[in-house]
Formats: C-alpha cells, structure tokens, sequence
C-alpha cells in the first residue's frame, strides 16, 4: 500500500519536477510571508517581521533538500549530476573517449552480430501459435530396428537407432489417441518440377496432413487454408504458397487464387497464400508450396516400392509428426499412450518383425519444428562466441587500464572531494556512473556496428549458386542481450579504477610532491591487466593461426582427381513423367546432346556430385562371401568418360564406357581404397563381389576423395548408371575450355532442346562445390583471423598506453638518470626491457592456457594438431613483435628526453 | 512567550501533523498554527521542519495535497487525511497511549509498592 503510493509519488516527482521545484518554492515562501503578517499585526514592523520569519524557518535551502530526499529524489539528482558530470570529463578527453567507443563498439558489435545468427540458428521459434505447446515425434529402439527403409533423419550410435520418421499408418494410428489437441504429419519436397505460364522451374515444398493449418494456428493472408475435406484420396489436388513464392513468380497478383499451375506433371489450383513471416515448420527454410498428403502417389510415386502409394505402406517410414499439447494432459501421460499406440501398430502392420527391437516414442519440443540448424551450428556459434567474447574481454581489460591511469591523474580532485566531505562509496559510485556511461555509448555504437556486420556471417554460410536462405534476426532480444552485456562490461572495466578512487587518501594527494612518485600496487594493476591482455591476444592469435592453416591444409588437400573447369549442374526428371526405361533414354540423350556443346572438351554424369557432403553405401563382399559389419562400400553410379572428365587415373584394366550396355554383364571400376579393403592379397582384376546384385571388376581407379576432403578416402566403387535399375536424379559434369558463366546459357538451351520442361538447376563448378564443403573451415578462419587483429590492436593500444604512462610519470627519475649520466640507449633499453618482461609474461600464460583449451577444438581442425608447434611459434612471435614495437615509441621518447627539461619537470 | 516551551520528542511531529490534519484541510502554516493552538504554546517546533514531514507523510500516502484559494484569493497547498493516515494514526495514538501509561505507572512508583 506504501510502497505503491511511494512508487506513484516518486514517479510524478521525477516526472514533473520543474512544477515540483515551482511549488515547493511557493509553498515555503507562503509560509513565511503569512508568518510574517502575523507578527506584523502582533505589531512589529514589516521589515523587522519578515526577518524574524526568515530566522525562525531556518535554511530554506537546506529544508528544500530535505523535501527532495523526504520524496526520494537524492538519488536521482546525484545520479543526473554525475551523468552530466561524466559526459563532461569525456569530452575534455576525446582522443580517450574514441579510442574506448570504437573498442567497445568492435568489441560488442563482434558479439552482437554473433547473437543475430544464434537468434536465427539457435532460439527462435517458428511462427506458429503458441509454438511452445508443440511437440515433435521421433523414436528410439535397439540396434535392430523393425524399420527397413526409411526416408529422412536417421542416426544410428552406441546400439541405439533414432528418427524422427514414421510410417503413415503408424501416423493414423497416432491420430486416433485423443491425448493431444491436434497431431499433424508433414513431409518436406526438396525438388518439384513447376510449369508455371509455360515456363518450368524447380521449386520445394511440403506434403501436410489435413489438419496442419489447424495444429499451427496460422491463417493465409489470401484465399483459403488447406482443410480436411482437400487431404482425400478423391478430392481435388490443391496447394497454398509462401508469401516469397508468391511475391517472386506471381508479383503478389490477387489473381492467383483459383490458378491452375502444374507440379511434377500433376495439375493443381493454388487456393491460398502463406502470411509472410510464416516460412514452415523448419527454422532456415522456406518452402514454396504446400499440399495434401494424399497427392503422394500422384506427386511424388514411389519407386522403390511395388506400391506407388506411401500411404498404406507399413514398411516406408518417411512421415515427420508434431503435436500440438492439449494444456490438461501430463506429458508423461501423452507419451504412454502414444507408446502403446506406436507398438500395437508396428505388432499388426509388421507381423515378420514381432523379434526386432520395438520402437519407443521420444517427445521433443516442437518449438523450432523440425530443427536441423541448431545441430549444424551449435557448436560452431558456440566457439565464434567464445572467441568474440574473449576479444570483448581484452577490449575490457584495455578500457581499465586506460580508465585506472585516468583516475590516477585525477588523485587531486578525488582528494579535493574528500575533503569537502564525499563518502568513499559516492566516489566509487560516481567512477561507476562514468563507466557505465562510457560502457552505454559503446554498447549502441556496438549495436550499430552489430546491425550493419549482421549479414556477414550467413553470407559466408551460404551457398555461392543458391539463394540465401539463413537470415541473421536483428530484435528485440539481441538488442537487450547486447546493451546487458555493455553494462555488464562497464561495470567490470570500472571496478578496478573505482577502488583505487575510494582508497584514495585526503591527505597524501593534496600535497604538491606526491606526483613525482608512483605507488607499487598501482603500478602492479595496470601491468596485471596488459598481461592478461596479451595473454588472451595470444590465445585468439593462436586459435586463429590454427582455424586459418586448417583451412589451407583442406585447400591443398589432394583431391585425386582435377577440379579445375568443370561445370556441374542437376537435373531431376519427374517420375510422373520419367520412369525406368524413358528415364535412361532422357539421361543418354544428355549426355550425348552435351558432348557436342562448343567449348566442352568431356561431359559426363554421376549420381553422387563429388565433394558435396552426400554419399550413397552398401555393404558388399567378394563372391562367395557374405559381407561383414565392416564391409562397407561407397557406391557412384556415373556414365561414359567420368573418370576422363574428372581426370582420375585408371590404374589397370580399363574404364566404364560406351560398351556396358544395359544388357551386357554388370561391371564396376574399384579404386586402390577398395582393393585393399577387400582383395589385399590377390589380382582384383576379372574377379566379381557384391551382396544381393554382383559386379565383376573391369579395371582399377586411383583414390579420390567422395563426399568431403576431409576423411580419408574410402573403398568406393563406380557402375555404369545404364545397368542400374531405379536410376536417381543426376549431376552432370562438363570439363569446359571456357568459363562457366557462357557454358550456363548452353547447357540450358541444350537441355530444353531435349525437354522444355525439365528444369537445369545448381549450376556451379567444382570448385564452388568444395568450396561450399568448407563454409564452417572459412567462417572459422576469416572470424578468428579478423578478431585476432582486433586483439592484437587492442593489445597494441594497451601495452602503448601503460608504456606512455610509466614514461610520463617517471619523466623526473629519467631525467635524474641521465643527469648522472646514463645513455640515451640505457634508457631505451631499460624501458623496453619492461615492456619484454611483460609481453613475455603474458605469451607464456597465453601458450599455457591455449594448451589447456585447443583440445575442445581438435576435431574442427585437419592436418595438425592443437599444440602445432609451427601454429604456436607464429603467434608467439607475432605478439613479441608487436608488443616491443607499441612498447618502442614511449621507450625512445623517454630516451630523448633532455635531463634538465625533465629535471624541471614537476 | 513566557510559558516554558517544551522540545518535541524524536518522532512525534508526523503523529501530531496527522492529528491537525485529522480535524480538517489545513495549510503548512495553518498546521503549525494549529498544534500550537491545541498544545496552548507549550511545543517548541522548528518552522522549517514541518515541510521534509509534511512531504514525506504524502510520499507514504497518509496525507494528500491540493492547491487551493485561500482568504483574500490568496493560493495556498492544502493537506487533508487519507484513510490511510487515519489509520496510521489510530494506529500510533494507540501505541502512544499504551507507551506514555507504561512510562507513567514506571515514574509513579513508591518504594513501598515494590
């Protein structure tokens, strides 16, 4: 009750505060004046009466302030005072003043822009309504699982399977257990091909279960949701769009409602547009179209199943599922029910696999949907934050140091305040209030900084032929995160000059002589704290040299094969329209129509693109064998002239060319990985292997790398891709004598010669597509590489500024030195031989704790180890050299100095 | 002034502000006027006290203030009662009362009581 009118009055004091002041001052002055009246007509004279009134009220002043605290204002005032009082020392310094902005603003920003990606990848949700109460499926089960083929996440470690895919009827049998509000499936479609006005382009989207629109509580700003009656098998086929999708093809036309397009040769009406914010169930995507689930077969038919549809196939798992949580029923109980659900159906629709292990559902949160980022970049943000906050950190220690010889030279006017009677603790907190203030003003220049670098780190994500997809979020969370995070750094570059302020003596610094000489334990902070800072400068400096020679040493790597001017890019017939037989045909009239393209020198095509982070195995074993646990293979299915146009060594026998018919026995080209897996000690050549189909070996390849450049190269295999039955989509390789830009426009006309329809899409070169392998190794170095100069300077300034402060206060002792006739070069040697012992300190607690901490790191790096001798030697002598060169300038100043000006100095 | 003026005891001028307003809206001065008045002159009051008291009563809510006319079109603050002050003061009359009977049957003492 108080406390709320306390509150109230204390706010409409501060609010209103000149009318306060007015009121205040009339108050009293009334007061006064009736008192005096009344003594005028007790019969005193009027001048007389009005003195006596003053005298009797007392000092108006003084009952004013008392007014003002009574109200809860003195804190206020003195806080107004000392802000004002703060900006008005900033500004007497300015060369101080920019110097601690910019390194804050660099410091902070550098966090800032890492906190809008973390936003982004890590915490925000997707938006849906209450996104909280979401709940995603997936489920666990012993090694042997009951599920044989499986479409989406898969993780198989330490015995236990997991995914977070299910079988349709396993998804219907869910819906029927009334625990959850609503249970919707999806399934995302990387490639469709749209025929939109006669022009075809490839386009994504999701599959969705009548009920999804309902179980995220989102409506279409235009035209209609998808409902229950448009996910039947008979209904007709209907699809929403994404608000990009259709402000990019359509230009937000409000004709589009009721438009007739085509989708993998299927025709469908769009009936509605997505709002703009919501992009899906996937934090970083943004698909383009969503339709019914029942459209698979027709969409989407299954080709590796007898059955084109997936809807009744108990043996397909590919159904992602979230559940929306009803607020009255316990999770545990929900997950009960959902077990005993899921095991019933696997025990009825898979009768043969009643022995295997039974799956169990695990329900994790559903807020971000089906999240792949925050497992892509946990990690790496984690370490970029780390990274960033160290160099905010020795930003920090800079700042104190700087601040600490400030209130060193401000002695006097501490001691002058004391001795006017301040407190200690008013002192300490007025040197906070300066801090804060300079801590606030880097905050919103680093806020600046953070905003306008934001995009920079999902551009070194992304993906140089696709468009960006990952944005980084600027909002109110990271803003409030940044300014703490500058208070909360304020306060810890303050704390040490405003101790030293408050242990200030009144006496000591009041008299004239105490300048000449310099305390020990001062002396003692600032030199802790440019150790720490090279201490740290080093360990960026080392964790920068390793990200950045780790990147190289992946560069350099031997690939096996040539990259250089080759072309890639996909195709992906739709099975609706290419199946089997025409889909053989379509892919040798490519690959013959490109071989004639002016400027290609070699063209071929692949299953797998090389060095694209996507790899095909089977377990297979010499005839006569049956494969083991370890014998596994990788497998790329590829045309005539692969191993010419990639420029692969045969090494014996000969290569996969024009004579491997369909018909003709099946052949395979192995590589020496393979060989010494599984023929070590015999001729490989003539002799067959394989599991369910066999291969007889024609010839033997040199080692290239498959999937990444990272791992060693593993046992692989190629076939002609003719002799494969469920042929995929392809990636065509072409080796060009010219640049890629004028081979694009070719390729497309070629392809459209063959088919209008079909879309060309990732065109790129090979190196793009390594490079792409190596985002996270080329965000790391140019990250650490960039905060390391950041240090590095910081450090630089440090280590000057403490020198320059030394020099300035020893400038007499100097003097005297060299009155009695020590050399200029003494002098610079005893100087520097500070600034050494300093840096040397420092280096050698910077090696010590990068050694302790380089091992969380070791398995982001390839080609050396974390105590890289060669790594650690750079940064050691980097720093040296840097410290010795900020620490020569004051060193030769103060060997310049002439003794009988510095003599006369004080 | 001849009567002997007694010092006012630590913390008994809000009681004593509480009860003057208690009797009707009343400036600063009329206040003092008043315990003066009630007291028969026999409190001594700092004039300029009153006013840290008086703003720190309506800070806690007991007291509130408006500006009024007062006689010949004179501008005064006015200070009245809240329910909260009557309260408040209830309250420390009572504790008053109670303690000044404690301390009087203490001093009225005789030995032979004992």
């Amino acid at each position: 009750m108080t406390f709320t009118s306390r509150l109230r009055s204390w706010f409409r004091a501060s609010i209103q505060r000149s009318r306060l002041e007015h009121d205040m001052a009339a108050e009293l002055r009334d007061h006064m004046d009736r008192y005096a009246e009344d003594l005028i007509g007790q019969g005193i004279a009027p001048t007389e009466a009005r003195r006596r009134a003053r005298i009797e009220f007392g000092a108006v002043e003084a009952r004013k302030e008392e007014c003002r605290e009574a109200l809860g204002l003195r804190l206020l005032d003195e806080l107004r005072a000392d802000i004002r009082y703060a900006f008005r020392m900033l500004k007497q310094a300015p060369a101080f003043t920019m110097v601690a902005i910019v390194s804050l603003a660099l410091g902070i920003g550098a966090n800032t822009a890492i906190f809008t990606m973390m936003e982004t990848a890590l915490w925000k949700s997707i938006p849906v309504k209450q996104p909280e109460r979401l709940r995603l499926f997936s489920w666990v089960s012993g090694p042997k699982s009951v599920v044989d083929s499986s479409w989406g996440n898969w993780s198989e470690s330490g015995g236990v399977t997991t995914s977070t895919s299910f079988s349709y009827p396993v998804y219907q049998a869910f819906q029927k257990q009334k625990v959850f509000d609503t249970v919707f499936a999806f399934k995302p479609l990387e490639h469709l091909t749209a025929l939109i006005g006669g022009q075809a382009e490839l386009v994504t989207g999701y599959l969705i279960s009548g009920n999804f629109y309902a179980g995220v509580g989102v409506s279409p700003i235009a035209g209609r949701p998808i409902g229950e009656a448009d996910d039947t098998a008979n209904a007709q086929a209907v699809a929403v769009i994404s608000y990009r999708y259709w402000n990019r093809r359509f230009g937000r036309d409000a004709a589009v409602i009721g438009k007739q397009i085509t989708l993998n040769q299927v025709p469908v009406t769009i009936v509605g547009v997505n709002p703009p914010d919501f992009t899906g169930v996937q934090p970083g995507q943004n698909q383009d179209f969503f339709m019914p689930i029942n459209l698979q077969p027709v969409l989407i038919p299954n080709q590796y199943s007898d059955k084109r549809s997936l809807l009744n196939d108990p043996n397909y798992w590919w159904v992602l599922i979230i559940g929306r949580l009803r607020p009255d029923t316990p999770e545990a109980k929900v997950q009960a029910a959902l077990d005993v659900a899921l095991i019933q159906t696997v025990r009825a629709t898979l009768p043969d696999k009643l022995k295997n292990d039974m799956p169990h559902i695990r329900l994790t949160t559903g807020s971000r949907g089906l999240d792949d980022l925050r497992e892509q970049f946990g990690k790496p943000l984690f370490v970029l934050v780390a990274l960033a906050g160290l160099v905010l950190l020795i930003a920090c220690a800079n700042l104190a140091n700087l601040l600490l010889a400030r209130a060193t030279s401000r002695q006097r006017e501490i001691s002058v305040r004391l001795a006017l009677g301040a407190g200690r603790w008013r002192i300490m907190r007025q040197m906070l209030t300066e801090g804060l203030v300079l801590a606030l003003l880097g905050g919103l220049a680093g806020l600046v900084t953070g905003y306008w670098a934001k995009d920079t780190i999902p551009g070194l994500f992304h993906t140089a032929w696709q468009p960006q997809i990952l944005r980084a979020e600027f909002d109110g969370r990271v803003t409030w995160i940044s300014l703490a995070l500058a208070l909360l750094t304020g306060i810890l570059f303050s704390l040490a000059p405003a101790w030293q302020g408050s242990r200030t003596e009144v006496s000591g610094a009041l008299k004239d002589g105490s300048r000449a000489t310099m305390s020990l334990p001062k002396l003692l902070a600032s030199k802790s704290l440019v150790v720490f800072q090279i201490c740290l400068s080093v360990g960026l400096l080392i964790g920068a040299g390793l990200f950045v020679r780790t990147l190289m040493n992946l560069q350099s790597a031997d690939l096996g094969f040539h990259p250089d001017r080759i072309v890639l890019f996909n195709v992906d017939p739709p099975l609706t329209r290419y199946a089997e037989e025409r889909r053989r045909e379509l892919y040798e009239q490519l690959e013959q129509r490109l071989s004639v393209l002016p400027g290609v020198q070699s063209s071929t095509l692949s299953s797998e693109a090389l060095i694209s982070n996507s790899e095909s195995t089977t377990r297979v074993a010499p005839a006569g064998r049956k494969p083991g646990p370890g014998d596994r293979a990788w497998i790329n299915e590829v045309g005539d002239r692969f191993f010419e146009t990639m420029g692969i060594p045969i090494l014996y026998g000969r290569s996969i060319g024009a004579q491997d018919r369909v018909n003709s026995p099946k052949v395979a080209v192995v590589n020496q990985a393979f060989v010494r897996h599984f023929f070590p000690n015999e001729s490989p050549l003539g002799k067959t292997f394989g599991n369910k189909d066999t291969f007889q070996i024609a010839g033997i390849c040199g080692d290239a790398h498959y999937n990444d450049t990272r791992t060693a190269v593993p046992p692989t295999f190629y076939v002609p891709y003719r002799q494969r039955k469920d042929m995929r989509a392809m990636t065509f390789e072409l080796k060009t004598a010219a640049s890629e830009g004028s081979i694009a426009g070719a390729v497309r006309e070629a392809v459209r010669s063959i088919d209008k329809d079909l879309p060309v899409f990732d065109i790129r070169t090979q190196t793009q597509q390594i490079d792409d392998t190596l985002s996270r190794e080329k965000v790391f170095a140019a990250l650490t590489a960039g905060f390391g100069v950041l240090a590095l300077l910081l450090a630089c300034v440090g280590i000057y500024g403490m020198m320059a402060y030394a020099v300035a206060r020893r400038t007499s002792e100097i003097g005297l030195r060299m009155a009695l006739g020590a050399h200029s070069r003494q002098v610079l040697t005893m100087i520097l031989r500070e600034t050494s012992w300093l840096a040397g300190i420092g280096v050698l607690l910077g090696v010590l704790i990068a050694a302790g901490i380089t091992r969380f790191i070791e398995s982001m790096l390839f080609g050396l180890k974390p105590y890289d001798p060669l790594t650690l030697g750079e940064a050691v002598l980097v720093m040296l050299t840097v410290a010795l060169l900020a620490g020569w300038l004051p060193a030769r100043r103060a060997s310049r100095l002439d003794p009988m000006t510095a003599l006369r100095h004080e | 002034m001849s009567k002997q003026q007694l010092e006012l005891i630590q913390g008994t001028l809000d009681m004593l502000i509480l009860k003057a307003a208690s009797l009707g809206p009343l400036h600063g001065y009329g206040i003092l006027l008043r315990i003066q008045q009630i007291s028969r002159d026999r409190l001594e009051i700092q004039q300029g006290s009153l006013y840290p008291a008086l703003y720190r009563l309506e800070h806690q809510g007991f007291i509130a203030s408006e500006w009024g006319e007062s006689e010949n079109n004179r501008k005064a603050k006015y200070y009245t009662l809240t329910p909260a002050g009557r309260r408040r003061l209830q309250q420390e009359a009572r504790h008053w009362n109670s303690m000044s009977e404690v301390i009087a049957g203490i001093l009225n003492t005789a030995p032979e009581e004992l």
